[in-house]
């Protein structure tokens, strides 16, 4: 953006909650028709999206729940999937969220024409099992927290302001509303707001915050790449994988509805496990784990968010998030891409360019 | 009680050393077996020569695939050509036996090597890393003590004899353990591996007091997390669900390649949540999180065979495996059907009596 944007600094409560009443103010004004957020579920023990048009719901709305259920990606692309059949949403997510939003509508998975995407600055989630578990069950998360989950410690992304608003907070700093454009201001008046406050202290504020994450995640996704590199590592690194796909499944980007690794495991007779068996004296069942990952990293790895859902949902505490983020950032920067941050610029995957992989330097991959 | 052979006391090494011996003498083309990864961890193998052969661990206390789900992939196409050892638990026997039913498995050609089970610990056990010792003190259990810590499924489990094996590795008196044989075709092969030692066979005491202590247990893991009564009770405990479908990938008896509720037809169109939206005032997304849970109960209740795989695998720690149990159990009760008894009894679900549930109605 050239020139800086300006910003509506919030009164009352501190954080993300602050969102609340202004959400249920532009439902009341009638400019918008619901607003997708987090709720509290019945059992009070965890969050869902839910799609609210009542406000009284959001009494039980927590905008940033300190642990990622069902990514708002998933929950929007669950909605609009078909269509958005003309209904405005308010649609308040983490960036990282958002941006695999952003990728499902690249890939004709969400529909975002009436969608107003609102962000904040994310301090990252607990990770879900520990939290399902209640070991570790906070009611929010903070900026210095340190038992966020591993994919959250090395998230340089985490203050991306991909939303059409996007709320700034934290760490001392008001809690400012910054209209990035045109569909963001308009839900900004629709708020009762105007987009008058310098924000420079936020900008400052994110750019160290995303400086420090980006040394860490160049550390620590370096020091995964040396202990993973080569078959053998890697395999290690995969070992207590069951094959299970869950990580798949809960991946915001992997929207096949039936995966083709998931008809491969099916296409192999009882005779040719034998004879592979018998070739090279054993064989680990089920098949094909390798293939899968590596499979799923050929389909996804340029839209990978790195949002950690697969990770969360892995009963098998494979470390794959950072797997997958280790080598989405190099694919995606061999195309000067970053998943989920520019609505305009096309999936790498669908657009084809003669000399694409030649930069520069001499071959990029 | 037909023939069996003293195999000793030290588990689970006299085990190893056992099925070591059926493999030799038993002309099988490969053995399907618990054993070592690369990494230190615990899977399914197929193996089949000695040398090179990955550590087997028979019957290694815990479940990382449901064995059942494995052999279906395996056998979908079509039988076996050569006989395979198979060494599994009762449930997964059982689990087994309801896929064939279904026609997506084949026995043939497998000769199964089953235990009276002691149960199996959380596959997050594995992951956060195995004591060897628990392994030795697990294998005590025929002395009806109940072992800590082993999943809910199991400490209620009350069907730990398996109907349809072989081979059946079972305690005997005196804390011996002895292999014995379940069909004509066990009886030979341990005729063969076993050809001096001595007899022994299935301790009845011990099976008494085995189920004496699941019965207790049964009570007990389905008196709490499992007492679900009512709509409000499901969406408070399925609440957290992630609708990952978890459960329903690593269920033995799921296997349909596209769930229903995978499919277009279950995806919400916006012109039926407005509706909705307007009569509700929220919807969740994605929604149908009961639906899926109890379509699902609806689909496979009835072939249930209570293996905990659902809840191993589930991410967020729903008692799905317990709330399946019980609601399997009570529809199974009904229908006097026990999943997985014999590959001959008709499912109920595609056997029609016109005089089934008359108080239903006409």
């Amino acid at each position: 953006m050239s020139e800086a944007p300006r910003g509506a600094t919030i009164q009352g409560e501190e954080g993300p909650r602050a969102l609340v009443p202004l959400l249920a103010r532009a439902l009341e004004k009638g400019t918008s028709d619901a607003v997708l957020l987090p709720l509290r579920t019945p059992g009070q023990d965890s969050y869902a999206f839910v799609l609210v048009k009542d406000p009284r719901l959001l009494r039980q709305a927590d905008p940033l729940p300190p642990v990622q259920t069902v990514t708002g990606g998933r929950a929007l692309s669950s909605l609009t999937r078909h269509g958005g059949g003309g209904v405005r949403i308010l649609a308040v997510m983490r960036p990282c969220e958002a941006r695999g939003a952003i990728e499902l509508s690249k890939l004709g998975q969400v529909d975002l024409k009436d969608v107003t995407l609102i962000t904040m600055d994310c301090p990252g989630t607990v990770p879900l099992q520990r939290f399902a578990r209640g070991d570790l069950r906070p009611s929010a998360v903070g900026f210095a927290d340190q038992d966020i989950r591993p994919i959250c410690q090395v998230c340089d992304l985490s203050c991306a302001a991909v939303g059409d608003l996007h709320l700034g907070w934290g760490e001392g700093l008001a809690p400012i509303l910054i209209p990035m454009d045109e569909r963001g201001a308009e839900a900004l008046l629709a708020m009762g707001l105007r987009a008058e406050s310098d924000t420079s202290e936020w900008r400052t504020t994110v750019s160290s915050r995303s400086q420090e994450r980006r040394e860490r995640r160049e550390e620590r996704l370096g020091q995964l790449r040396v202990a993973s590199s080569g078959l053998d590592n890697l395999m290690v690194r995969l070992d207590s994988c069951i094959n299970c796909h869950n990580c798949m499944r809960a991946c915001p980007i992997c929207y096949c509805r039936v995966c083709a690794f998931d008809i491969r495991r099916q296409e192999r007779s009882a005779n040719e496990v034998l004879d592979l068996a018998k070739a090279r004296g054993s064989m680990r069942l089920p098949m094909d784990t390798l293939m899968f990952h590596l499979g799923r990293m050929n389909h996804m790895s340029l839209n990978c968010v790195s949002c950690g859902a697969c990770e969360d949902a892995c009963p098998a505490g494979v470390p794959i998030a950072q797997l997958f983020a280790m080598v989405s950032d190099r694919t995606q920067s061999a195309f000067k891409y970053r998943a989920g941050m520019d609505r305009q610029q096309r999936s790498p995957l669908i657009t084809f360019l003669e000399k694409e992989l030649e930069g520069e330097d001499g071959q990029r991959c | 009680m037909a023939r069996g052979a003293d195999i000793g006391t030290e588990m689970p090494k006299a085990l190893r050393e056992a099925v070591q011996r059926l493999m030799e003498t038993g002309g099988f083309e490969g053995t399907f077996t618990l054993a070592r990864t690369p990494g230190g961890g615990v899977d399914y193998f197929l193996s089949t020569k000695e040398e090179g052969a990955p550590e087997l661990l028979p019957l290694h206390p815990v479940m990382p695939n449901h064995a059942g789900r494995l052999l279906r992939e395996m056998t979908l196409g079509g039988a076996m050509r050569g006989k395979v050892l198979v060494i599994t638990r009762p449930c997964e026997l059982r689990g087994f036996v309801e896929i064939v039913k279904r026609l997506q498995g084949c026995l043939d050609n497998l000769v199964f090597l089953s235990v009276v089970c002691g149960g199996v610990f959380p596959l997050s056990m594995v992951s956060a890393g195995w004591d060897g010792k628990r392994t030795e003190e697990y294998w005590a259990y025929p002395d009806g003590r109940p072992v800590q810590g082993l999943r809910p499924a199991c400490q209620g489990c009350t069907e730990f004899i398996p109907y349809t094996a072989d081979l059946v590795v079972a305690p005997s008196a005196n804390g011996h353990w002895a292999l014995t044989a379940g069909s004509e075709e066990g009886g030979r092969l341990i005729e063969r591996a076993f050809p001096s030692a001595p007899a022994a066979e299935m301790d009845p005491k011990a099976l008494e007091a085995m189920a004496v202590a699941r019965k207790a247990g049964r009570e007990e893991v389905l008196s709490h997390e499992a007492d679900v009564k009512g709509l409000s009770d499901l969406v408070k405990v399925f609440g957290r669900c992630i609708g990952c479908h978890a459960c329903s990938k690593a269920c033995p008896i799921c296997y349909c390649t596209l769930c229903t509720f995978e499919s277009s037809r279950m995806e919400d169109r916006m012109e039926q949540s407005k509706g909705q939206l307007e009569v509700k005032g929220g919807i969740r997304a994605p929604a149908g999180t009961v639906l899926f849970h109890i379509g699902r109960m609806g689909h496979m209740a009835v072939s249930c065979v209570a293996c905990g795989c659902c809840q191993d695998v589930c991410p967020v720690g729903i008692p799905v495996s317990l709330l399946f149990k019980k609601v399997g159990e009570a529809v199974q009760a009904r229908f006097e059907y026990v999943p997985g008894r014999d590959v001959k009894e008709a499912l109920p679900i595609n056997t029609f009596q016109p005089m089934e549930f008359k108080e239903m109605g006409e």
